[in-house]
């Protein structure tokens, strides 16, 4: 039932927003973990209010464009503090216009050496294409966010969340990387997709070459040519060769999300990208199943509905969310 | 062999794993918001959380048993993730030489994985909570919820210190918490 009371009193939550700040800051964060730790240990309540405060957290930086703009004109009406390198007026109708479009772009000058920095994002079911700098392309999916950094000797891309097809515009004095979890890709000429899902990071190359290095452990690296795909796993860091096709490494800019063989829980990481309704998987078990086939991202549902036909599983579609969920009666064999 | 039950936690040995389970099913929210706090990336922390369960998992196959509670050290586990995490981003981000030290303009918009307009009271009673806050701590708590700006960036623009900055920010966000009513959220 409606529970209109607040669970906590105002002096836990200003505990447990301390906490959220705490956290947050670089400086001294290592040394509060363990008192972090005492707080929650001291009180069962205590990690509920934290929980209870990040959540409310996390929904206002998910906000719509219109939302936040509304609150930041209102708020933080003179929020450029960059006039330095751009007129006033000028950056906040260049802002103004970024933001409608869901992407937002800054430019900096660092006194004799040329810093060209940009941050792009993209919303739910929303796919755009990009001009770098340098003038490579780069193809950013549903719910997917990629930050540039391009210096005097150096192009760095970072792929914060979700999935990128990059064209890369050879430059052999001006290294080009991606960097996506715990892995680095080291370009030579060359276009190829990076997608982070549910653990793990893919790379499928379709043209040229690449280098695929696991962060820390020089060792640890592949090389993969047109056709072939490296996928680095969170949990054991190992990388694994295997085989693509174009179709199946950047489909997803036609729309159609291909999978061979991927475990279900990758395949929704992706899904929901595109789907105006988190899909969600309920119990570890279905995690697991591995999935081959084609989602056409506007007919998700249908997808899902067709679903457990091949998996012993059930669909809930709810109002703002759809559930997945084991079919007990064909798990249990009997 | 008839196993009298046939679900997730006793796909592995009993006892042991349902431990981790339910430490998964009681948790993972707030794992993956302690790392996204530390890591300020929502993917890098369910990475990571996933990463520390699976660790838990293959502690506990191994037998091998922690004087700790075992909450504890999950989040231990999940700490040392982030640190390393945090350590790798710095190498890579190592600015070159000649390069003054004054902090970048860095923006970052998230992305909207679920497209969620907050209800319209909530929506109402947000503002109204903002508006019953200083200019001040306000605007530090925008800038750093909605434009994901960090403490120091903020600080800059705002002429204040970091740590201001951070008490702003808690202030703001218990005020507005505790302001914007919600019916029971969904699980």
């Amino acid at each position: 039932m409606a529970n209109t009371q607040q669970p906590f009193d105002e002096p836990m939550l200003l505990a447990a927003a301390d906490w959220w700040t705490r956290l947050r800051d670089p400086r001294g964060a290592e040394a509060s973990v363990e008192q972090w730790l005492d707080w929650t240990a001291r009180d069962e309540r205590h990690l509920a209010a934290f929980e209870y405060v990040s959540a409310f957290g996390a929904r206002l930086g998910r906000l719509d464009a219109t939302a936040r703009r509304q609150l930041l004109g209102e708020f933080a009406p003179v929020a450029a503090p960059h006039r330095r390198w751009l007129p006033m007026a000028a950056a906040a109708s260049v802002a103004a216009l970024l933001v409608a479009g869901g992407c937002l772009l800054w430019w900096g000058r660092v006194a004799g050496n040329a810093v060209v920095q940009a941050t792009y994002a993209s919303s739910t079911g929303q796919n755009r294409d990009i001009v770098l700098a340098d003038g490579s392309r780069v193809a950013l999916g549903g719910a997917s966010r990629l930050s540039v950094r391009f210096t005097a000797g150096q192009r760095l891309a970072t792929l914060e969340a979700g999935e990128a097809y990059f064209q890369v515009k050879h430059d052999a004095r001006h290294p080009f990387e991606v960097v996506a979890g715990g892995i680095t890709v080291h370009d030579i000429g060359t276009a190829f997709d990076v997608r982070r899902s549910g653990g793990e990071v893919a790379v499928a190359v379709t043209e040229g070459q690449v280098r695929v290095a696991a962060a820390g452990d020089a060792a640890n690296t592949l090389d993969a040519g047109a056709e072939q795909r490296v996928v680095w796993n969170a949990a054991t860091h190992a990388l694994s060769l295997g085989t693509t096709t174009p179709e199946q490494a950047a489909g997803w800019r036609g729309n159609r999300l291909e999978f061979v063989d991927e475990p279900l829980a990758v395949v929704l990481a992706s899904v929901n990208r595109y789907s105006d309704r988190p899909v969600r998987l309920e119990g570890a078990d279905l995690a697991g199943l591995s999935f081959t086939g084609t989602v056409h991202a506007d007919d998700i549902d249908g997808w899902l509905r067709a679903l457990p036909q091949v998996f012993p599983l059930q669909v809930a579609m709810g109002e703002h969310a759809v559930t997945l969920s084991a079919n007990t009666a064909a798990t249990q064999r009997h | 062999m008839n196993q009298p039950q046939d679900s997730i936690d006793t796909l592995a040995a009993p006892g042991h794993e349902t431990g981790v389970a339910a430490l998964f099913r009681e948790h993972n929210r707030a794992l993956v918001a302690f790392l996204q706090c530390r890591l300020g990336s929502l993917a890098d922390a369910q990475e990571l959380a996933q990463e520390s369960f699976l660790r838990m998992l293959a502690l506990e196959r191994l037998g091998q048993q922690q004087a700790d509670s075992p909450r504890a050290f999950l989040f231990r586990i999940a700490a040392n993730l982030a640190v390393d995490r945090l350590r790798m981003r710095k190498l890579r981000d190592v600015p070159p030489i000649e390069e003054v030290p004054e902090p970048m303009p860095e923006l970052h918009l998230a992305p909207v994985p679920e497209r969620h307009a907050m209800a319209s009271e909530q929506w109402r009673e947000l503002q109204v909570a903002l508006r019953e806050l200083p200019a001040k701590t306000s605007q530090a708590f925008v800038l750093h919820v909605l434009e994901g700006r960090d403490f120091d960036a903020i600080a800059q623009t705002m002429n204040l210190s970091a740590r201001m900055v951070r008490y702003h920010v808690t202030r703001a966000l218990a005020h507005c918490r505790a302001r914007v009513v919600e019916e029971r959220e969904m699980p």
